[in-house]
């Protein structure tokens, strides 16, 4: 057996309901828009292959539901996160508003060299804006996020958005930044258990 | 290998960094190397592969299925990002008989029938007898070519560039290519063969050289054959010999024969010759009659009857043969050896099957005089595939897309009925079942199980039941799962007393894929019944839709559903008979219930049986969710009910409430004691049907299945105490 890949980072994307989590998941797995994107009542899942300085690194997505009813249940994804995308929508400032809430989730729910991303979405309507780039940009340097302002409809920044999070999370592997800790994850969120190589591993009679 | 997490005590951190730094976008199929085996995960999941490569057992060659399939897939889909274009190359083959350069090559190599057609894009010259000094034959001196190359750049000019010569002693294969492709052409090798006087002196043999003209291999043999007019079969030998002992080395190392390319030429003096008298030979080349000579050349017959040359084809000969002149003139050999004319040079191809045919752009002599032999040229065209880098890229990544998405759609997906189920009004103690319906609508089994929220030990609240609690479906396949609310009296209190609302989420996760969350809710109707004494005493309005009074204000002394329940037996059933013992009607009974909870009078329930309100008050003692004498006195209890004294001192300590109930209720059953001759209830029988609601044991303790004969007798002992005795209380 070999995998097509030599790193696995699960990233989990968060923030507001509405403000088109998951419309970048497919936009990036399946270069798709969805117009009618239902609510995401759980936690959905994409993979996809990407390759960081000639390496291929295959990205595990959560992209977790955003209604405030079920924010309690979602901080049980977070854990194991290499890559978290923080979305609110430019068109509505309340999603704004509610970053910092997110974020200290975000933060006290991951590893301190987590990457954290913060992705202004639907940069298409520019008509609609009720957040300006220099103000999130603001407040993205203030918290030490990298940012980006994409749109899930057209396409624009998502890929990059991906991909620079895990360009970020590849250096910080090979700075060392990643300590390794045994076990860390409960089993019925063990984002291993999605994982190709579990089940691919075993096909291997190695002694280890 | 077990799993992820328990290895990583094996991890070595000094994992080998893998070299993979390939990423051409020319070369098709696309380097996945990962032929490792050991997993880490970090804390951040990164899992490096690499460090397990040691553990590989070396005989065994892994294949990487996925980079086969992205490279069929890019095949397939080729037309895409390959852009044809033609190329012209061309042919020419020149016996010069050993003579130095002295005249101009620009009727054979700028002859205006051929590049009046278009520039060649290849030129591929071979010469014979180029040398026929002993030197060149025993000492292999090569340096006769160098003028000739001299003189080919010469006439080529500034256009081309040499891409290769090659030379065994008098044979001479020189390739020269247009500038703007020379960056295009890869794999350049060359070979020779040498089958001349003892199989390797080298004045007779071949020349080989190959290249990869963009994605088009190419391979072009020169070659100078036995001559004499009886030499066929050695000619037909000397053709399979070179074709045999030529060798070329492919990048992955494996040896490729000359017919392992798309586009195979065999040019030069072949020395066949035309089986036919000099005298007829002459007066058919007179007239021109071509076609009667042809039918007797020796070349031709023999590749008829694939005795040589099998595959190969030539252009048709229109021209006269190219053999044997007078050097400087126009005419046939008029020495005495008096040799017959014959096509002695010839140009020969081949294309593989799985390559597009060349087009054919002309086949001719040339009038250049220094030699006996003329020299001859066959253009063609070349179909030529050529990637358009960009348009590759964007194929490449579309079809990593499909793979991923593939991969995607791999994952297990199930369609569920419903993501929020509302019981709506739920009733103590009366359970409401509800389904969800589960569908395996993706493409592989799919295995669902619920599962705790974070911190939780439990899949959901006491009050809700799932099952199954997990399964398994094949594609298409439906489950129903049963969802069951039932209120008793352990989870009521959160309800009646604590004010929680009645909601839950349950996480359904999918083996290998998404988790589904799906909220629960119903609306609790507030009840008397699964309440505490404490908790109903602040409510002097009917607990359904009401709140109970702050803490400050006065409360009742007993639950004032307890007085209702006992007020409607004294005045209406004190003389039944089989009082407390005979069962009441259910539906009565909810009926009762609802009239306690909304302050109904019980005459709009209309003709009641005694015995429904009997037992409400059995049941609503039962289902307090702390029995009137509290779960921790129930040893005590036990232990003092051998002693009327000690009962009594064990009542007094009972909370205010508790007391108070106590002694009501013990005055009513004393009161119904006084109607004993109707209804014929004795004080062991009405001591140990209350008994038993009054002192309950923990539910959550050992102590509950103590049913013994000895235990049961304690229980009643305590309160006959109360009922023989009037002075305990
Ligand atoms: N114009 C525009 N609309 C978008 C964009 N991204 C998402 N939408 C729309 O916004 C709506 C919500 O998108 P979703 O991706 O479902 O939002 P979500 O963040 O996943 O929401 P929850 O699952 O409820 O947390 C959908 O109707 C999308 O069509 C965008 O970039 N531009
Ligand atoms: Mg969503």
């Amino acid at each position: 057996m070999s995998f097509p890949y030599e790193y696995i980072f699960k990233y989990i994307i968060i923030g507001d309901m509405g403000v088109g989590k998951s419309c970048l998941l497919h936009q990036f797995t399946e270069n798709k828009f969805v117009p009618d994107s239902p609510h995401t009542i759980g936690v959905e899942f994409g993979t996809r292959i990407v390759d960081v300085n000639n390496k291929k690194i295959k990205l595990q997505i959560w992209d977790t539901a955003g209604q405030e009813r079920f924010r309690a249940v979602t901080r049980s994804y977070y854990r194991g996160a290499a890559g978290a995308l923080l979305v609110y929508d430019v068109t509505r400032r309340i999603t704004y508003n509610h970053l910092t809430t997110w974020l200290t989730d975000a933060r006290n729910l991951t590893n301190p060299n987590t990457v954290i991303m913060l992705i202004g979405n639907k940069k298409d309507l520019e008509g609609q804006r009720d957040v300006t780039y220099e103000e999130a940009s603001a407040f993205a340097k203030q918290n030490g996020l990298i940012f980006v302002e994409s749109s899930a409809k057209t396409g624009e920044n998502v890929e990059e958005a991906f991909l620079r999070t895990a360009k970020l999370i590849f250096q910080s592997v090979q700075e060392g930044n990643v300590d390794l800790i045994p076990g860390g994850v409960s089993p019925q969120t063990n984002p291993t258990t999605n994982d190709p190589t579990t089940t691919t591993t075993k096909d291997n009679n190695c002694s280890c | 290998m077990t799993d992820n997490v328990s290895d990583i005590n094996n991890i070595n951190n000094n994992n080998t960094q893998n070299n993979n730094n390939n990423n051409n976008n020319n070369i098709i199929v696309e380097d996945f190397d990962g032929v490792s085996k050991e997993v880490i995960t970090a804390s951040i999941d990164a899992i490096n592969h690499n460090s397990l490569r040691n553990s590989m057992p070396t005989l065994y060659k892994s294949v990487d299925v996925n980079a086969q399939w992205i490279a069929n897939k890019l095949k397939e889909r080729e037309n895409e990002f390959i852009e044809k274009k033609n190329m012209i190359i061309f042919l020419g083959t020149w016996n010069v008989n050993g003579k130095k350069p002295q005249e101009s090559l620009d009727a054979w190599l700028k002859d205006p029938q051929v590049v009046s057609l278009g520039q060649p894009d290849i030129y591929a010259i071979g010469f014979q007898e180029l040398d026929l000094t002993a030197e060149a034959l025993l000492l292999k001196d090569v340096s006769r070519s160098l003028p000739w190359e001299q003189h080919i750049s010469n006439t080529l000019q500034g256009d081309y560039v040499k891409l290769l010569t090659k030379q065994l002693v008098g044979i001479l294969l020189c390739v020269y290519v247009k500038k703007e492709h020379r960056q295009h052409i890869t794999q350049v090798q060359s070979d020779i063969a040498a089958v001349g006087i003892m199989g390797m002196m080298g004045n007779k043999g071949g020349v080989a050289i190959r290249f990869s003209f963009y994605n088009t291999s190419i391979c072009i043999i020169n070659s100078h054959l036995n001559a004499h007019l009886e030499n066929t079969q050695r000619r037909n030998q000397d053709m399979r010999d070179i074709s045999k002992t030529i060798k070329f080395t492919a990048e992955d190392g494996r040896l490729l024969s000359i017919y392992d390319h798309d586009q195979l030429f065999w040019i030069g003096d072949l020395n066949y010759r035309i089986q036919l008298p000099d005298h007829e030979v002459k007066e058919r080349i007179k007239k021109k009659e071509y076609h009667i000579l042809l039918e007797h050349d020796q070349l031709l017959n023999q590749m008829k009857v694939n005795a040589a040359f099998e595959g190969f084809r030539e252009p048709p000969i229109s021209f006269a043969p190219t053999y044997k002149y007078d050097a400087g003139t126009e005419d046939y050999d008029s020495s005495e050896k008096k040799r017959t004319p014959a096509w002695c040079d010839r140009v020969l191809w081949k294309t593989a099957k799985t390559a597009e045919n060349v087009a054919l752009m002309g086949y001719r002599r040339h009038e250049l005089l220094s030699s006996d032999h003329r020299p001859v040229s066959c253009s063609f065209l070349i179909k030529i595939k050529t990637v358009i880098p960009d348009k590759r890229h964007k194929v490449y990544q579309e079809t990593i897309k499909e793979l991923d998405k593939k991969e995607n759609d791999s994952m297990p997906d199930a369609a569920i009925s419903t993501n929020s189920i509302d019981f709506e009004q739920i009733r103590f103690m009366v359970p409401v079942v509800k389904n969800i319906v589960i569908e395996n609508i993706g493409q592989v089994i799919a295995r669902f199980q619920f599962i705790p929220k974070l911190d939780e030990s439990s899949l959901c609240k006491s009050w809700l039941k799932i099952s199954p609690i997990a399964g398994m479906m094949i594609p298409k396949e439906k489950i129903n799962i049963e969802l069951t609310l039932y209120v008793d009296s352990l989870s009521s209190q959160a309800f009646n007393v604590l004010g929680e609302s009645m909601d839950d989420i349950l996480i359904l996760h999918l083996e290998n894929g998404k988790d589904y969350f799906i909220s629960v809710s119903g609306t609790f109707q507030r009840t008397c019944f699964g309440n505490t004494l404490e908790s109903l005493v602040r409510y002097p309005h009917p607990v359904r839709n009401n709140i109970p009074i702050p803490p400050e204000q006065k409360k009742l002394s007993i639950p004032k559903e307890l007085w209702r329940i006992i007020d409607y037996i004294y005045n209406n059933g004190m003389k039944e008979e089989g009082l407390f013992i005979e069962s009441g009607v259910g539906k009565e009974m909810e009926l009762i219930k609802d009239c306690l909870d909304t302050g109904e009078n019980f005459s709009s329930i209309g003709p009641l049986s005694i015995h429904s309100m009997a037992e409400i008050l059995i049941r609503f003692l039962e289902n307090l969710c702390e029995p009137v004498i509290p779960f921790q006195m129930y040893q005590q209890a036990l232990d003092a009910s051998s002693s009327s004294i000690s009962c009594k001192t064990l009542v007094s300590h009972l909370p205010a409430v508790n007391y108070n109930v106590f002694f009501y209720l013990i005055s009513f059953l004393s009161e119904v004691l006084t109607y004993q001759q109707s209804n014929k209830l004795t004080p062991d029988q009405l001591a140990i049907i209350f008994s038993t609601v009054l002192l309950r044991p923990n539910p959550s303790s050992p102590q509950q299945y103590q049913t013994d004969a000895a235990t049961i007798k304690k229980k009643a002992d305590l309160i006959l105490h109360f009922l023989i005795s009037k002075d305990l209380m």
